[in-house]
């Protein structure tokens, strides 16, 4: 199977997943509290719902505020069709580079918070800074966590780390790196217990009040894009523990089916381990998040220096 | 010879910046101010294309003819140009060339505040100081024209004539003669006192000396280096200058000294010294980090415009001076890949940040002219009414912290694969050296990036918080232009970097990717730029015709957002003051020492702590300043005022100050 197929059909199946695995995180974690839930599958509908609405627009907005949720959506797709979710050697796999997938995210960040701003509101400023914030401490660890990666690896394409074949069992330092990505994962898709997506308190949201002021189509893409930016991270971290059921570059057909298997397998645990953590820990004070985030950057500075020390002494 | 051969042209450009001050100062015209600035961006621009032949083109040196070596203020000197110098030429003069055109319409319009004469005058007199130094080769030619450029600036940061542009020109005065003091101290080493020889001969001489002197000479050489490029603790003089000078010659004064130090550096330093002490390489990684984290943190607290640009260009400054201390570490390792890589990263570094930073003062200059406020409380809200501009600050703000595929982005990309590639195979010490300094870059670049918001956001976005906001408009082309020509420069050199070097001799790290566009590589490693770009415009163009397509995006109506219950005003929106207190609080340690502001409340019964007195200050002036140097401030104060008097457009008196600025110079090298 070409390159571009097999890149064509990852976004493809990451865009029909996207929403699957944010309907069944919030599902487990109904089902966890004692609660039926909502079925996984209405987050489909929630979507669909949100494109057919009328958008509201806040009068002193700029086209900062119109342009965001297109940008946004746009570097999530980029995200999905650049990284090796499900496929390795994809086509786009020059461009799954760590710090591509840094920038990306940092860009996104930057105009979900423009957009936030622009619209003039009282709460969005709010999230805005602390947004800017989270982002602006734990890009760098991101860094630090691919940069060790890449030591072990020798190269600095995600898609290469992958088919080095490192996983933490075979080299444990990089339960260090893997610990420090969960943490920064958690963060950057504000869950539990930097955020909680799903409160209702305008003074305790971070995420929630970045997209406070937007509606109908535009508060659907924003969603969609948060959707397909945490089912991003929940295969990155499944593909650094488990880098198995990748479609390869000489995949058969049934590899493919395999591949599909593996996906919902892993989203499905990521998201079950999620609602877990979700159900059992309570959100931090967000002043005391530079600790949080201070703990997963020395924690990624250890892994790295971890593998330079075994490298070259061991 | 052809009469436009680079050589020509070159000296034209040379002697029509001179001549240009002369006819601003001089001529009976009406507008000689605006033909001076005219022709300025004129010759600049010549001047950048003579140098391009050697920088871009097949040339490998240009010497000036002779002619123009034995006019008798030149003194002999022999002037040309190499690649290296080259391209520092072309930044400088690109740069000049558009604020020279900004210039036109931002001096008619604050004639009021200006003298144009004497500061058109000025202006050329610093771009000719400029090109001097980069066409000198003789270390003396190399000062001469340095004192040049430092007097003529300093008249420049003094042009509004105000108490605190005085107090500005002044501590950047004494900043510049210490530097090139310094300076001179440590080439006049380095020289073994023949300061008459050219810069090749250094490598020579070096070698004979003994390692004393070297270490004399280097740590001269640091300080230097240190003062004029804004290094922490010596950063203080860019803020204050970028606060007060007249906008269109602000990024003369600041980016040009900083390019003008890197390239001294690379001229006497990194290629002649690699036998320098290696403590060397350590103190100026330690310099840039600490510089680069300080202008990073210290923008993204701070609350007036201009300041937060200052600080971000002090936090450019320390980033290019930790690259530098990497690759001199590199080279005196014999880690040449290392090496050549950092070199590379500088560089795209250097071209991306020239461009970009200077858009963005000039940018920053016209929304606290238009809104008639300092500080980002008093903007706001400009997006709608300044359009075009708004998107322009928008790419400079992001492109200034690197995010892809901007110049600053691939330095940082550049340098990380050349810092894993290189980190295994070295011992364990400097592996880890290199990788805490990759690690403290991108801890800033965090940082810079939650300034480049802030910036943006508070002055562009949301409501307008003052009448000056409110009442904004777009501004003139006259404005806009020099603007979008900045822009477009600092995102050309980003988007097609592999284009540009590959003509600047790193064609070894560039290949034609075959599947996309040209593209840096390093191992197996390889980025695409322009490839990233077109892919990422492409993804954005479908996903707005599907918004287009399948969403009713069309359907919209104007409804203010929920306000809870109260009438939104701007005062309820959330400042750039409060966008920063996360970080304020975050980092309260390392902020301790900046000025502050403090509220004292004070109970007024005692039986209910509701009822309070509140009382609230705001201590511009750090704690430090005020209990170690009242008298050196009110002293400089004073002489400032006296040096000002002297600004009386005589063109006497400035050849007067220029010689005993140069002896008074050479005495203290001595």
């Amino acid at each position: 199977m070409s390159p571009l197929l097999r890149t064509a059909l990852q976004v493809f199946l990451s865009l029909l997943f996207a929403p699957f695995a944010w309907g069944l995180i919030r599902f487990l974690k109904s089902q966890l509290s004692g609660r039926s839930g909502v079925s996984p599958f209405v987050s489909y509908a929630q979507i669909i719902a949100g494109f057919r609405k009328e958008n509201l627009i806040p009068p002193m907005s700029s086209w900062a505020f119109t342009g965001t949720p297109y940008v946004v959506l746009a570097a999530s797709v980029f995200l999905v069709f650049s990284l090796p979710l499900m496929t390795l050697g994809g086509w786009a796999s020059p461009f799954s580079q760590f710090l591509v997938f840094i920038g990306v995210l940092a860009l996104a960040d930057t105009f979900r918070i423009f957009g936030a701003i622009d619209a003039g509101g009282v709460i969005g400023g709010m999230g805005a800074s602390r947004q800017m914030v989270i982002t602006a401490l734990s890009l760098p660890t991101l860094v630090l966590i691919f940069s060790a990666y890449a030591l072990k690896a020798g190269t600095t394409t995600i898609d290469g780390m992958l088919m080095s074949g490192l996983t933490p069992f075979g080299q444990p330092f990089l339960l260090l790196v893997v610990i420090a990505f969960i943490l920064i994962a958690l963060a950057e898709n504000g869950r539990y217990p930097v955020d909680n997506p799903e409160t209702s308190l305008e003074l305790t949201m971070i995420g929630e009040a970045l997209t406070f002021s937007y509606s109908g189509p535009y508060l659907a893409m924003l969603e969609y894009a948060a959707m397909i930016r945490l089912l991003v991270f929940m295969m990155l971290l499944a593909n650094m523990i488990f880098p198995f059921g990748l479609l390869l570059p000489n995949g058969s057909f049934q590899s493919i089916l395999v591949m599909i298997l593996c996906t919902l397998l892993k989203i499905s645990i990521a998201a079950g381990l999620t609602a877990l953590l979700e159900s059992t820990i309570a959100k931090m004070r967000f002043y005391r998040l530079q600790e949080y985030l201070a703990s997963a950057f020395f924690i990624a500075l250890a892994g790295l220096a971890l593998v330079l020390v075994t490298e070259q002494i061991l | 010879m052809n009469a436009f051969s680079p050589e020509n042209l070159l000296s034209i450009a040379f002697l029509g910046t001179f001549i240009c001050g002369f006819v601003c100062l001089l001529s009976p015209l009406r507008h000689a101010d605006r033909l001076s600035l005219a022709l300025l961006t004129f010759f600049a621009l010549m001047g950048s294309v003579a140098a391009g032949v050697v920088a871009f083109g097949g040339k490998t040196a240009l010497v000036l003819p002779v002619f123009v070596q034995s006019l008798p203020f030149f003194f002999h000197m022999t002037l040309g140009l190499d690649r290296l110098s080259a391209i520092f030429f072309v930044l400088i003069n690109v740069t000049a060339a558009t604020c020279a055109l900004f210039g036109l319409r931002y001096l008619t319009k604050h004639a009021y505040l200006y003298h144009a004469r004497p500061t058109g005058f000025h202006f050329a007199a610093a771009l000719f100081g400029f090109q001097g130094i980069l066409l000198s080769t003789t270390l003396i030619g190399f000062l001469f024209f340095l004192e040049i450029t430092a007097l003529a600036t300093f008249f420049l940061v003094m042009s509004s004539r105000s108490a605190p542009s005085r107090s500005a020109a002044f501590k950047y005065f004494l900043v510049m003669q210490v530097s090139a003091g310094a300076l001179l101290a440590g080439l006049f080493m380095l020289a073994d006192g023949g300061v008459l020889g050219s810069f090749s001969s250094l490598s020579v001489i070096v070698g004979t000396l003994s390692p004393i002197r070297l270490t004399v000479a280097s740590l001269c050489l640091l300080l230097g280096f240190a003062l004029r490029s804004g290094l922490a603790p010596f950063h203080g003089w860019i803020k204050s200058v970028e606060e007060v000078a007249p906008t269109h010659v602000l990024p003369l004064l600041t980016l040009a000294n900083i390019l003008v130090s890197v390239y001294l550096f690379l001229r006497t330093v990194l290629f002649p010294l690699h036998g320098a002490p290696v403590w060397l390489s350590f103190a100026l990684i330690a310099c840039g980090l600490i510089t680069g984290a300080l202008g990073a943190l210290l923008g993204g607290v701070s609350e007036k415009m201009k300041e937060i640009v200052s600080y971000d260009t002090i936090k450019n400054s320390g980033v290019m001076f930790a690259l530098l201390g990497t690759a001199l570490l590199a080279a005196q390792l014999s880690l040449s890949a290392l090496a050549n890589a950092t070199l590379l990263a500088l560089f795209l570094l250097i071209f991306s940040h020239t461009f970009i930073k200077a858009g963005l003062l000039l940018a920053a200059g016209v929304v606290t002219d238009e809104t008639h406020a300092l500080s980002l409380e008093g903007m706001g809200g400009l997006a709608r009414r300044m359009p075009r501009l708004s998107v322009l600050f928008a790419i400079l703000a992001l492109a200034v912290v690197g995010l892809p595929p901007s110049g600053a982005y691939l330095s940082a990309w550049a340098f990380t694969e050349a810092i894993l590639q290189e980190a295994l195979v070295i011992p364990v010490l400097y592996g880890s050296l290199f990788t805490l300094t990759l690690s403290a870059l991108f801890f800033t670049s965090g940082l810079s990036l939650f300034t480049a918001v802030k910036l943006f956001s508070g002055a562009f976005l949301g409501r307008p918080c003052s009448l000056g906001a409110e009442n904004a408009s777009e501004p003139a082309n006259g404005y806009l232009l020099p603007i979008l020509a900045l822009t477009l420069l600092g995102s050309v050199t980003g988007v097609f970097s592999p284009q540009i070097f590959s003509v600047l001799g790193v064609g070894a790290l560039i290949k034609n990717a075959g599947t996309f566009y040209p593209a840096f590589v390093f191992g197996a490693s390889s980025f695409a730029p322009a490839g990233f770009f077109v892919i990422f415009l492409l993804i954005l163009v479908l996903v707005i015709a599907f918004g287009l397509l399948f969403a009713s995006t069309s359907k919209r109506r104007m409804q203010a957002p929920w306000n809870g219950g109260e009438p939104l005003t701007p005062r309820m929106e959330y400042s750039a003051t409060a966008f920063a207190s996360p970080l304020r609080y975050f980092f309260r340690f390392f902020l301790a020492l900046r000025p502050r502001r403090v509220m004292t409340v004070t109970a007024l019964v005692t039986t209910n702590p509701w009822f309070t007195s509140k009382a609230f200050r705001h201590e511009a002036e750090p704690a430090w300043h005020k209990a170690l140097a009242p008298s050196f401030w009110k002293a400089q104060k004073v002489l400032s005022g006296v040096l000002f008097g002297l600004q009386t457009g005589n063109v006497q008196v400035y050849v007067a100050m220029m010689l005993l600025t140069l002896t008074a110079c050479i005495l203290f090298a001595l």
